[in-house]
């Protein structure tokens, strides 16, 4: 115990621990706040549509020279409206808009990456997250896109959560649902963008489905559900990160594991507790 | 009576298909409708159209009254099962966004609004039920809640589809009371889709008769005793319909 201690007390004293520790909870947040939303349209697929789509931006601005954040931001944005286009003007399923989008994103990202430099550590490491890549100026971008996502959903709340209950009811009202809808998604595409760097592409999506489903165990209100998930996103980023210094593993992977343990802990114990 | 809705000679196309096809009647205020028609006979997509949910392509609908406008209609649609059973929230947050929606700039409910939407959950006997989660309400619940929500913003008109195809006999029939008293005696005008027509004919006070086009608009005077309406129908349903609704 007390080494564990110990090893805790030295991770905190490094930089790049405490800076993932700070972005990682407030991309925890964003995800947590947006995941509602998405998960109870059924949109969760789209956070790992766009995961792919700012794995491929991100080998693309590799290839170029360029910043990933500032490349892959718009490029996710564009690639989240390009979904909801195809699926609103071409008459195509949402879940195969994705899978279009976000196949050929992917595709281009490893057709332009083999012909540059090839998959080097930096590519893999946004694949997977390491918090090791994460710099100051990643730290400052992280923390006002999350204090603008965060800000933007608590601004619209209840328009979102009207469009969300019942889109008909919502536009009889005069809210534009089309617009709440694609403003969801654009904060999400932004969110995805920041969050890549911890968890990576891979795993991005799970940081918004996990911490929202786990939290809908507890059937509580809609407030009351957001702030549920926030906090366990929040724990889970921590106690994911830590460990992961401790037992030296990748920092996303161990994220997303103790998702998985809280999910299936509160999942056993509100069920038995009935 | 002055008129609140007019729908002249609408037509609502999915694809190639007319599913409304030259459609008019008038709404006056204070008017009790129901809408029937059989199944596929393009309700929904009427209420929906004049509610804007659905495009026309052809033809118009006006609010001629400056005291009805479109935001100002309260709307209970046909409930779609199982589509919320997990839904995170709770009676009263769902009875408080029909307040809240219509607000403007940062939205939040004042002490008034919150007294409001206690008044409406004691009106339609839901007030015990305030704090639980909308995925635990009975049929009959969970349509007083829409109602409630519908209600809550002193809607000067309601549009009911088929609010309730899913509810026993005892609380359909509580349901209509409600519905009655707010077109007595709060002025209310009320269109209430059915596929049922004996249900709702001894509570409406006009009939409109949609299969994708006008076959009647009128009272069930006139309905009673249309020739028409005896060939469209038989002469047994004619008789059916028309003796419950002076009877029951």
């Amino acid at each position: 115990m007390n080494n564990i201690m110990m090893l805790l007390a030295e991770a905190v004293r490094y930089d790049f621990i405490t800076r993932a520790l700070v972005v990682g909870s407030f991309i925890a947040v964003s995800c947590s706040f947006l995941g509602i939303f998405l998960v109870l349209k059924r949109l969760s697929l789209i956070g790992d549509g766009l995961a792919h789509v700012s794995f491929g931006a991100v080998a693309i601005s590799m290839v170029l020279g360029a910043s990933p954040l500032f490349f892959t931001i718009p490029l996710v944005v564009i690639a989240s409206f390009l979904i909801l286009r195809l699926k609103e003007k071409a008459g195509i399923d949402g879940d195969a808009a994705i899978g279009l989008v976000s196949a050929t994103a992917v595709a281009i990202g490893v057709f332009l990456a083999s012909k540059g430099q090839g998959f080097n550590i930096d590519l893999f490491s946004y694949l997977f997250g390491n918090i090791l890549v994460i710099n100051n100026s990643d730290l400052y971008i992280s923390i006002i896109l999350s204090v603008f996502v965060t800000g933007s959903v608590l601004f619209f709340y209840h328009d979102i959560f009207a469009v969300t209950f019942d889109e008909d009811f919502a536009g009889i009202a005069g809210i534009k649902s089309k617009t709440i809808n694609n403003l969801v998604v654009l904060l999400t595409a932004v969110t995805i963008a920041v969050g890549i760097r911890i968890v990576g592409a891979m795993l991005i999506s799970s940081m918004i489905i996990f911490p929202v489903v786990t939290a809908l165990q507890f059937e509580k209100g809609f407030k009351q559900t957001i702030v549920i998930a926030a906090a366990v996103s929040v724990i889970c980023v921590i106690t994911g990160i830590l460990l992961s210094f401790i037992i030296n593993a990748p920092s996303g992977a161990t994220i997303v594991i103790m998702n998985s343990i809280m999910f299936i802990f509160i999942f056993v114990t509100t069920k038995i507790k009935g | 009576m002055r008129s609140v809705l007019e729908i002249k000679n609408v037509y609502v196309k999915y694809g190639n298909e007319a599913v409304l096809q030259n459609v008019s009647f008038t709404v006056e205020h204070g008017d009790y409708i129901g809408v029937v028609g059989p199944n596929g006979s393009g309700k929904t997509t009427m209420m929906k159209a004049l509610l804007g949910l659905v495009p026309v392509s052809g033809g118009a609908v006006i609010f001629p009254d400056k005291n009805l406008k479109k935001e100002n209609i309260g709307y209970v649609q046909q409930k779609q099962g199982g589509t919320d059973t997990n839904f995170p929230a709770t009676v009263r947050e769902i009875v408080s966004t029909g307040l809240i929606v219509h607000k403007k700039g940062i939205k939040y409910l004042t002490s008034q609004d919150k007294e409001r939407v206690d008044e409406i959950l004691g009106t339609l006997q839901i007030k015990d039920l305030q704090n639980k989660k909308v995925g635990h309400l009975s049929g009959g619940q969970y349509q007083r809640m829409l109602l409630a929500r519908a209600l809550v913003n002193r809607p000067g008109m309601l549009i009911l589809d088929e609010p309730a195809s899913a509810l026993d006999p005892k609380i359909r029939d509580d349901l209509f009371l409600i519905l009655s008293e707010l077109n007595k005696n709060q002025g209310i005008t009320i269109l209430f889709v059915s596929h049922d027509i004996g249900s709702i004919g001894k509570y409406t006070n006009k009939m409109l008769y949609l299969d994708r086009k006008v076959v009647f608009f009128g009272d069930y005077e006139q309905f009673c005793q249309s020739k028409d309406m005896t060939e469209y129908f038989g002469y047994e349903a004619q008789h059916n319909f028309c003796w419950r609704h002076n009877h029951e």
